[in-house]
């Protein structure tokens, strides 16, 4: 573990993978408890596709990222209030064009290689300062809100149109709430790769949720999950050489498992 | 009697989704203390009606009051107390405690972005304790019963103490054991002085449980004495066609 330490990318990857470890499943147990887990993988695609623009145009593709998944989220809730088509569909929708717009973009862009390898499947070991700067930022941002705003957000959660009749502006809020999952997807997306973001969103909430916990203890056991499996997911991604995204998905994955079969007990 | 003595005071209301009218020219006054029961066929606009009288929607014309003013008012300051259509038989995988659940009724009361207070929590203690669910208080919500988790959804509305409590089928989907005591559990409510306002398509636990009855197609048919929903003329003009009213114990 120390000489682990003695290398300071490490030590940078430990602070981002934490406090995306800490991020990701805070909000994801919203979108889970809605029904919405969909929303993290469509907003991860739609965020490729801002990565690629940023790639193609120079611009930061975090900053990139963030801009095409905030439009994206403020699309899903205009299209879904509009009634045109299911919500599943509509994600489906959005989810295939960002997918279609990142493959064009990417490949009118040259020598991207090896950073779309890093954007797909996560590449926490090149995290620079300034990444992590960013992470922590925005990351403090969205927890703000979401302790702030926790009891509106429950509410809704719980029915929405049963909190809009309280006076609840749940409309307002739901939009919010897949704003910060905008925000949360594309900062997130750097550490575990666009491909896998859904993944730490929603696999710790849900194994939390196998253990029918009050909400609260739901929340704070599932990013005692998420951030469990970051550290673990790159401890061992650095002595074998593993993708870092991918061995972090499969140790929630496995702690999903392991609640599953409690649970049954 | 003073304005201010009536829970809902509807003066020739009329809704008209587009051109065609949900409600038309309905007028009733329900006192305080009431426990009216509104029937009526499916798109007769009893689920309008509700949503005018929490001010979700307002009227095309007519008038509303709810406690002496506007219906939003009455819903925003916490003196309505709603519980959904079905809401009691979703299916519910929803991480929560009862205790959370109830303790969200208080939401839009304490404000956005402002924490519970003690006395939140111990409104909402009273409330389970008022739908006798307090034993249940730690139990996860998925793990309860349909009756139960009616009852939680009970205590959520009584969480803001209200005056009014508005009820839309709830009944539906219900064993009858849960369904006794729900209506017991009703009549407990009504005699500690809440007005209770309940939708229902079943004729007879209507003309069984409430005080007054509002028979409504479109147009308000009768507003009368549980007695009277028996009278075939006024079944007639109701439905729109000859109905037999058996009544049987729920």
């Amino acid at each position: 573990m120390l000489s682990i330490l003695s290398y300071d990318f490490m030590i940078r990857a430990f602070a981002a993978g934490i406090a995306v470890g800490i991020l990701a499943p805070s909000i994801g147990l919203f979108l889970v408890a809605r029904r919405y887990s969909f929303m993290a993988d469509t907003l991860a695609h739609v965020s490729l596709a801002g990565v690629a623009a940023g790639y193609l145009i120079g611009i930061d593709p975090i900053l990139t990222a963030i801009c095409a998944s905030l439009l994206s989220a403020g699309s899903v809730e205009w299209l879904r209030r509009s009634g045109s088509a299911p919500s599943e569909a509509l994600l489906s929708v959005l989810l295939y064009g960002g997918l279609a717009i990142a493959a064009v973009l990417l490949s009118l862009s040259h020598g991207t290689n090896v950073s779309l390898s890093a954007v797909l499947f996560g590449s926490i070991a090149t995290v620079t300062k300034k990444d992590l700067a960013v992470v922590i930022i925005l990351g403090i941002c969205v927890l703000s809100t979401l302790i702030i705003l926790y009891k509106e957000f429950f509410a809704m959660t719980l029915d929405e149109e049963l909190s809009a009749t309280g006076g609840i502006p749940s409309r307002a809020l739901n939009v919010l709430l897949v704003m910060l999952a905008a925000v949360t997807v594309a900062v997130t997306m750097r550490i575990i790769g666009a491909l896998l973001v859904g993944a730490l969103m929603v696999i710790p909430a849900l194994a939390a949720m196998q253990l029918r916990l009050s909400f609260l203890r739901t929340l704070l056991v599932s990013i005692a999950f998420s951030v469990l499996c970051v550290i673990l997911g790159l401890i061992v991604s650095f002595y074998i050489g593993t993708a870092s995204g991918g061995t972090i998905v499969l140790f929630a994955l496995g702690l999903f498992l392991l609640c599953v079969i409690a649970r049954r007990r | 009697m003073p304005i201010d003595d009536h829970a809902i005071v509807l003066r020739n209301v009329t809704y008209r989704y587009d051109a065609s009218p949900a409600l038309e020219d309905v007028s009733c006054t329900i006192p305080q203390g009431a426990y009216i029961g509104v029937v009526g066929p499916n798109g007769a606009g009893k689920s309008t009606l509700i949503r005018l009288i929490l001010g979700l929607i307002a009227p095309s014309s007519g008038s509303i009051s709810v406690m002496g003013t506007l219906p939003q008012q009455a819903r925003k300051a916490g003196r309505i107390g709603y519980v959904p259509q079905r809401i009691s038989q979703s299916d519910f995988h929803f991480p929560a405690t009862v205790e959370e659940v109830v303790l969200s009724g208080r939401t839009a009361l304490r404000g956005l972005g402002r924490f519970f207070t003690r006395e939140d929590r111990q409104q909402s203690i009273q409330a389970m304790q008022a739908a006798g669910i307090l034993k249940l208080q730690h139990r996860q919500i998925g793990t309860l019963s349909g009756g139960e988790r009616q009852r939680v959804f009970i205590a959520r509305a009584l969480a803001g103490n209200p005056q009014l409590l508005i009820l839309d089928e709830p009944e539906t989907g219900v064993d009858a054991a849960s369904s006794r005591e729900f209506f017991a559990l009703l009549k407990t409510l009504h005699a500690k002085g809440i007005t209770i306002l309940i939708v229902s398509h079943d004729l007879s636990v209507m003309a069984k449980e409430a005080k007054t009855v509002l028979c409504l197609n479109r147009r308000l048919i009768g507003h009368c004495t549980p007695h009277e929903l028996g009278n075939p003329d006024l079944l007639a003009r109701l439905y729109g066609t000859d109905v037999f009213f058996l009544q049987h114990s729920h």
